[in-house]
């Protein structure tokens, strides 16, 4: 199979997550760059879609510890 | 073609020490089959230990999936999730798969379990998970630690 190089860079969201404990995240598709956030989904895609972004990415937010140990 | 998904980095700081860890999150489109136009992107973790798809209630109620109105045999206990309980209720959702490279997305449709309420806070993400039901029996999948997952549709 052909190497696949364009998709090689991690897409680091630590900075976005560090800031962000609650809530839902509105992030462009590309998820490399966060757009809006709300206290629900509702209201983080209706922020992201008045700023021009019709198809944003959605993450819950969380506190570190609850999202990553014990994986 | 396969399609080529990036790793996710996230840093927490377990003992006071920084760790990074890749997460395999891979952002997909559902629509309910009624509506194919209205289209919402959870970033979901991959997670091949899952036997289902679960994704949170606040994806149905933008996909005007109302979950009240679940039928009995509809609702269903999932356990085993961050070694907690939640209770689901199956809906067929229409899937999109799509790395934005211009290769053609992958369309197809199956069950998922959205949530009453939000995740146990023991589970590893509290979006979306994706398992066999929903993602894996649907599609192949190679992970490609750290660099990439490749999905393709299922032969």
């Amino acid at each position: 199979m052909k190497e696949m190089v364009n998709k090689t860079t991690p897409v680091d969201l630590s900075k976005v997550l560090s800031q962000h404990k609650s809530g839902w995240l509105a992030l462009s598709p590309d998820n490399r760059t966060l757009v809006a956030v709300g206290k629900t989904l509702k209201i983080a895609l209706e922020r992201a879609r008045k700023l021009g972004v019709k198809n944003p990415s959605l993450l819950k937010a969380a506190p570190y510890q609850n999202l990553f140990v014990g994986q | 073609m396969a399609l080529s998904f990036p790793y996710y980095k996230v840093t927490d700081f377990p003992r006071h020490q920084k760790r990074e860890r890749l997460l395999p999150w891979l952002r997909f489109g559902i629509f309910s089959p009624r509506d194919e136009e209205t289209v919402v992107y959870p970033l979901g973790l991959v997670d091949s230990g899952s036997d289902i798809t679960i994704i949170d209630h606040e994806f149905a109620e933008e996909l005007g999936i109302d979950l009240k109105k679940a039928r009995k045999d509809q609702k269903r206990n999932v356990v085993g999730v961050g070694g907690g309980k939640i209770e689901i209720c199956l809906y067929d959702v229409g899937f999109i798969v799509d790395d934005g490279s211009g290769t053609k997305p992958i369309k197809y449709t199956d069950l998922v379990g959205f949530s009453y309420t939000g995740f146990p806070p023991s589970m590893p993400q509290q979006t979306a998970i994706l398992g066999t039901i929903g993602f894996f029996r649907k599609l192949k999948v190679t992970f490609n630690f750290p660099k990439y997952i490749l999905v393709e549709p299922l032969q």
